[in-house]
Formats: structure tokens, sequence, C-alpha cells
């Protein structure tokens, strides 16, 4: 993620998708250039309703990035209405204090989190099954809370939050330690109080992390480029189930990484406000939090793991993550401290 | 490699091509392709009478450019014997010769079970078909006393730290096929023929589909696209030339002799998350990759084919340090021998449980030695920043030995000599 710079094209580079009804012929030129030779490039003759139109400038916004769906349900609902302005450049002191809020709210988390690991750790001591798996469940949503700034703690969060797939000998690797090797043996038959070093190695950790947090330093670019990783993140590791292959707790997960990117985006209002993809993506988290809702109330007030997601209630919760990913994809573009810089010429000639 | 790369290649091969093997079920039709003049260069049509020679001193499916479709099967040996496995592989290459040779199917009498399953009817366009076959060395292992032959390079795939995700069941093997053809029914079809022959001697353990993107132009030598959407093969060595085929693909020095020849290829499944990838700006794409999305030029640049000048360039400003192109090719004096020869397909298979769609890009690449080529380029393409979007789940290391030189021969033969 260090090319993050770049984001939001220049205004030649962007092209709005136009949806123009009617059937529009297509040009020769408009599929990939004209060629007379080459016989089995294909052409294609008409297409449908769709035209790929390049996007001219209203009032020449530098920068403006737009896409599809970031339009509709703005403030006038009206999809052929003009989008609302972006307010970029933004000064980089713009961003401190609202990664200086953030810093504040994880450092809040991680007090919750210490007594909940402490909870953990008591009842893997206890040998009790079921109350270390609701221990477990606390903590582990509550650190993926931390989603803006666990990638600032390198080793740490692998320590906390590592999985065993990098490691030489994988689940039986001694270096598979923390939430996730916990996990493995809470929701495996292996004995509970035999996890108890674990646990005590992940208190350690956890009593670190009030430090990490405070130390932990964030550039803007990368604070944005979070409010929409997050949930990418939730939506590859967690959703997906890879990273929760024993307790399949993903929706949990990603309720954290909704809560998260919720915060994350209210710290940065004073920055967006006013801008179209603060419309949009407020509205792309509201629907997520109806939808994870409607799932804690369908379920007695938990969040189902996967696999007690029937194929209707996953559709919906897929359905919402996607639609506000599409929507929050627009926010390191309309959050940028600097305009691309322009490429520099490459002169040499084909060989 | 471009289409040029291709037609020339088929050219040669058309002018190198003797005797062609028949196979057990089929024979060769009057008017085949290769009834072709010598020196025509009409091959690489995409029609479904091309074919390329199953025999040859390499074996096919490596050097000529990618035909549209692909799958690729990686199986274990269950044989109860060497002689078994040494019966199976040699039912496999015959099998393999017959299918990349087309003709009419055999009739036999009306109630016995076809010899062939019909499903590409009963006249077969070879359709520019071949069979690559190759060994993991976990075949090398004590069950056929294969140990003492073990080509010289082959180790089973290490874990790279990129590999967290790996899947065992989509991963390693003891034999790889890679069967392409202009068409997917081919495709499908070789492989229903080839597994009834080598049933209960090799089983199956993963497989993938694959396919090229039609060719979109803008010129004929235009590389297509893979599905982060840049074009894909644009800086391969030129297969057309020998000197330089000899000292990144094939394996000689230190190899057994049967060996000899041979060349290693790496396969990688690796998925790509193309969702996340298009919610990403346009600019970060192309300096994760290092060329510009639309035409494939080196950043900067205007033709894909132009040299992207690294040395004009060492702070970064036009391609970025940790651009995949940079990193995977350096282009410098001491990177130049871990080069290797790409040749990878496109996949896709669906969606994921989170409803993601499940595409991504089985690499592939031919190399004279893994760890010096593959695993080196690997080993600095670990931190590049697309690895948040991409992510290896299966694949493997394979010996692909030498071809067969007549249609007595058989790939592995040299094994059991
Ligand atoms: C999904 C994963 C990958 C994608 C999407 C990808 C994409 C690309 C693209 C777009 C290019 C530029 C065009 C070209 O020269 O073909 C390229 C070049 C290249 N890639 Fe990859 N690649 C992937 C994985 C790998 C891996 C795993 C390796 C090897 C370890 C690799 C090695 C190379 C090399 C050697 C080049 C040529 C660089 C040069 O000579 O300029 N790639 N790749």
């Amino acid at each position: 993620m260090l090319q993050r710079l770049s984001r939001g094209t220049t205004l030649v580079a962007v092209f709005v998708v136009c949806v123009v009804v009617g059937l529009v012929a297509f040009t020769a030129l408009g599929v990939g250039g004209r060629r007379s030779e080459g016989a089995r490039i294909t052409k294609v003759p008409h297409v449908e309703q769709v035209v790929y139109v390049p996007h001219t400038s209203p009032g020449g916004m530098v920068g403006r990035s737009e896409s599809i769906g970031q339009r509709e349900g703005g403030v006038t609902g009206n999809p052929d209405g003009a989008p609302l302005p972006e307010n970029i450049p933004f000064t980089r002191a713009a961003f401190d204090a609202p990664i200086h809020r953030y810093r504040d709210y994880a450092a809040s988390q991680v007090k919750k989190l210490r007594p909940e690991v402490a909870t953990l750790a008591a009842a893997i001591r206890r040998g009790d099954r079921p109350a270390a798996r609701a221990a477990w469940r606390a903590a582990f949503a509550r650190y993926l809370r931390l989603g803006a700034v666990y990638g600032a703690f390198g080793q740490l969060d692998t320590d906390i939050e590592g999985l065993p797939g990098g490691l030489p000998k994988g689940e039986h690797d001694p270096h598979f330690i923390g939430l996730h090797r916990i996990e493995m043996g809470l929701w495996t038959g292996e004995s509970v109080r035999s996890l108890t070093p674990v646990a005590a190695r992940l208190q350690r950790d956890v009593q670190r992390l009030s430090r990490a947090v405070r130390v932990s330093s964030m550039q803007p670019l990368d604070y944005a480029t979070r409010a929409h990783e997050i949930l990418e993140d939730a939506q590859r590791d967690y959703l997906s189930g890879t990273s929760v292959t024993w307790s399949g707790e993903g929706v949990l997960a990603t309720a954290s990484g909704v809560s998260a990117t919720a915060l994350i985006l209210g710290t940065l209002r004073p920055l967006l406000q006013g801008q179209q993809s603060q419309v949009t993506t407020e509205a792309g988290i509201t629907r997520l939090d109806h939808t994870l809702a409607a799932l804690r109330a369908a379920h007695g007030g938990h969040l189902p793991t996967l696999s007690e997601l029937s194929l209707r209630e996953r559709q919906r919760l897929v359905g919402s993550l996607g639609w506000a990913l599409e929507r929050l994809q627009a926010i390191p573009g309309s959050l940028e401290t600097q305009d691309p810089a322009t490429i520099p010429k490459l002169e040499t000639k084909t060989p | 490699m471009s289409r040029l790369d291709r037609r020339r290649f088929l050219t040669r091969s058309a002018l190198t091509l003797g005797a062609v093997g028949t196979g057990a079920a089929i024979v060769p039709g009057p008017g085949d392709a290769d009834s072709e003049r010598p020196g025509e260069s009409a091959p690489a049509t995409g029609a479904l009478t091309d074919r390329i020679p199953f025999d040859g001193p390499k074996q096919a499916g490596i050097l000529n450019a990618p035909q549209g479709h692909a799958v690729f099967v990686a199986l274990d040996a269950v044989a109860p014997n060497a002689a078994a496995l040494g019966n199976a592989l040699q039912a496999l290459s015959y099998r393999a010769r017959s299918l990349a040779t087309g003709g009419r199917t055999t009739a036999l009498g009306v109630d016995e079970p076809t010899v062939d399953s019909g499903t590409l009817g009963d006249d077969i366009s070879p359709d520019a078909l071949t069979i690559t076959i190759g060994f993991g060395a976990s075949l090398f292992d004590d069950r056929y006393g294969l140990a003492p032959k073990k080509p010289a390079n082959l180790t089973p795939m290490p874990r790279f730290a990129v590999d967290a995700n790996l899947d065992p069941t989509r991963t390693h093997g003891d034999v790889l096929l890679q069967i392409c053809a202009g068409q997917h029914d081919t495709v499908t079809h070789a492989l229903r023929e080839i597994m009834r022959v080598v049933r209960g001697s090799l089983e199956l353990r993963w497989v993938i589909n694959g396919f090229q993107s039609a060719p979109r132009g803008p010129s004929e030598k235009s590389s297509g696209r893979n599905l982060f959407a840049f074009r894909d093969g644009t800086a391969n060595p030129d297969v057309t030339d020998a000197g330089l085929m000899d000292q990144l693909v094939w394996s000689t020095a230190g190899e057994p002799s049967w060996a000899a020849g041979g060349t290693y290829t790496v396969v990688r499944t690796i998925r790509m998350q193309v969702e996340f990838w298009d919610r990403v700006g346009l600019r970060e794409q192309e300096n994760m990759i290092g060329r510009h999305r639309a035409t494939g030029a080196p950043l900067g640049g205007t033709d894909e084919f132009q040299d992207p000048r690294l040395d004009l360039d060492p702070k970064g400003e036009r391609i970025p340090l940790d651009a995949h192109i940079r990193l995977a090719n350096p282009r410098s004096a001491k990177t130049d021998a871990q080069r290797i020869l790409r040749r990878g397909y496109n996949y896709d298979r669906g969606f994921d449980e989170a409803g993601a769609l499940d595409q991504g890009l089985v690499f592939v690449a031919f190399n004279q030695d893994p760890a010096r080529q593959f695993a080196a380029i690997q080993e600095r393409l670990n931190d590049e920043p697309m690895t948040d979007y991409i992510r290896p789940v299966g694949g493997g290391y394979f010996f692909t030995p030498p071809g067969t030189q007549n249609a007595r021969g058989w790939v592995g033969d040299g094994l059991f000599s």
C-alpha cells in the first residue's frame, strides 16, 4: 500500500459509465482502436445500451474520482444530477485531529481488551470450554475493532492474531500463538487447560499493545485508505471463512470491521462534509449496520457463525458489504493531500 | 509470446515434423492439417485442424504460444508397483499422442462401450492440442524405487512468505498434465480420455481450468490481458532464440541422462481479489505493475514492447522501485540468469463463501533451475504492493522431461529402463 498517493486519477483518465437509453452503434474506434489488418481481431459491431464516454469536467474540479454507484443515493437521489463536489486537496495537517481521535478510540478499546483477555485466560485455566469460547469471541471482536491501527503493530499483531499458514510447521508450529491458536484449541478436541501458556502469553502481548497504540503513527493517506481496506480485508479474510477456520466467527469479525470503519469515517467527517463520498459511504455503513442488526435479532441476540447463515441471510450480508465497498472505494480519492504526479516520459523507442 | 512468434515457431515445427505417430484409437484421416505445404506460415489460425506434433526433442506446450484453453491436472500415483506405473505412463503418452494427432475413431461392435467417449464426434480434430507431462518430487520417493533417477534440480515447491493460504488439496502432486488446445471441449475431452487409460495407477489430486483472453489487438503482436486487466506476457524471453532457451529453460548440466534437456515447470494457482482490484485507482494499479493498463507500455512509454529503461530511472520516479516488473526482472547483469519463460492462464472458478468472485491466474513458468530462477524472483516479490490483492492457493514444482523421439517413445520411459 505504498503507492496510494496516486489515487483519484486526473480528469482525462477518469471515465464515467453512462447508461444511454436506446441503441448506440459502437464505432470500430471505440473497441480497441482501428484495425483493418489482423483478421483474428474480434470486432464488436454493436453494443447494447451501455457506452463509455469521456468524463467532461463540470466546473473543472481537479482530481475528482467518480465511479459506479457514487451518484445514486446522493442528496438529490437523482442519478443524472450533478454529484457533489470534492474538497481536495487537503493539507496533511487536516488529518491530525482525525488520527488523534482514532488513536484515543483505539486506546480505549485496548483498555477494554485487557480484562476481556484476562477473563479468557481464567476460563482456560479452569478448563471451562463454553466460558472460554464466549470470552474468546469478545476478545477477538474487540481486537478487530482496532482496524485502522493494527497494521502499525508489526510483529505484535502477528503474535496476537497471526495465522498458522505462513509457518514452517503450520498449525503445529511452536510459533503459532495468539488468538487463533486459542481458537483452534477451543473449537477442536484439544484440552482447554493445555492452552494456559498460550493465554498467558496473549495477556502479556495485550499489555504491550497499550504502548504500541500510543506510539503508532499513521500517514494521512494510509488512514484514508484504511477506511475502505478494513472491510475489503473483512470480506477477503473473515467472511470467506479463511481466517476463522475453527470458530466460523466471520460475521462477528466483519461486524468489528464495520465498527472500525464507521469510526474512521466519523473522525473524517469534518473533511468529508458536503462531499459526495460522505453521503454514499455513510449510506453504505448504515445499510450494513441494519443488516447486522437484523441478523442478530434473528439469531437470538448474537451474530451467527458462517455456517449458521441461511443462503438468503448470507446473500443479504454479502450484498450489503459489496454495496458498501463499492462506495467506500471513493474515500482515498476524496481525501488526497496532493494531485497525482505526472509520470515522466520514457523517450526510448521500441527495439 | 506474441502471435508472430508462435507463427514462426509453428512453421519451424511443421518443417521438422517427421512421422506422426498414430495412436491406438485414432487414425489420422486424409486432408488433415499437417499435410500442408511445409514452409507456409498458416497454422496459427486457431482452426480446429491446427496440429502440434506430440513427438519431438522437446515436449510440446512449452515454447509454442499458449492456446486458448487449458486444464492443469495433478495426479498421484497409486499403482501397486513400478511396472504398473510404467504401463500407465506409457499408455498416457500413447493416448496423448493419438489425441494430438486427431483422426477418425475406430468403430467397434455396437454392444461394446466405444473406445472414445465421442464427445468430439467420430472425427476428431487436433485443435492444436498439446499434452505436456511432468513429474513432481514425490514420485521419486521410496514407493517405486525411482529415487536414483531424480532430476538434479527437482524439489517440492518450497513455502514462500506469501504462501500462508496454500491449500494442501490444491498443492503438489506426483504427475502434472498440462493440457492445452484451441477450444475448451478439446481440453475436456482429452482429460476424459486420458483418465480412462490411467485409472488405477494415477488418481486425481487437483485440477484447474484456464483460459486466455481473446486477441483483441490493437495489433497482432499485442499481448492479451490477465484478470487484473493488464497485458500479460509482454516481457517473456524470446522463444525463437535457441541459445537463450538453453540458458534459461532447458536443463542439462548435472541431470541424469534420461532427464537431460528437460525443463522445470512451476505452477502457482494464484487467487486474485479482482473486485478489490477494481476498487483501486487506475494510477495506483499502474504503479503496482509498472506498466500502463491500456497499452501495456512501461510507465511513461507508449509502446507495449518498449524497453522500460530501468537504468534511466534509478530512483523510481517513473516506475516505482517496488513495481511488479521491476522486482520481477531488475534487468541487471546479475539477475539475467534468473529469467523465466511464463505461460500462464486466467482462471474463473465461481465464487467463494464471502460471495466474492473466485478468479485468478494459473501462473506457469518454465525454467532450468527453479531455485536459481523462479524462487529468486518470488523472494523479491514477497513484499510487493500487489500482494494485498493476490493469494497463492496451490501449485507445485514439476520436472518436465524431454520429448519423445518417435511413436514408440513415451514420456518417462527413461525412468524404467
Ligand atoms: C496474480 C499474480 C500475477 C500477476 C497479476 C502478474 C502480472 C504481471 C504483469 C501485468 C506483467 C507485465 C507484462 C509482462 O511482461 O508480462 C508481469 C510481468 C512479469 N511477471 Fe508477473 N504477475 C503475477 C505473478 C507473478 C509471479 C508469481 C512471478 C514470478 C515469481 C511473476 C513474474 C513476472 C516476470 C518475470 C515478469 C516480466 C518482467 C519483465 O521482464 O519486465 N509474476 N506480471
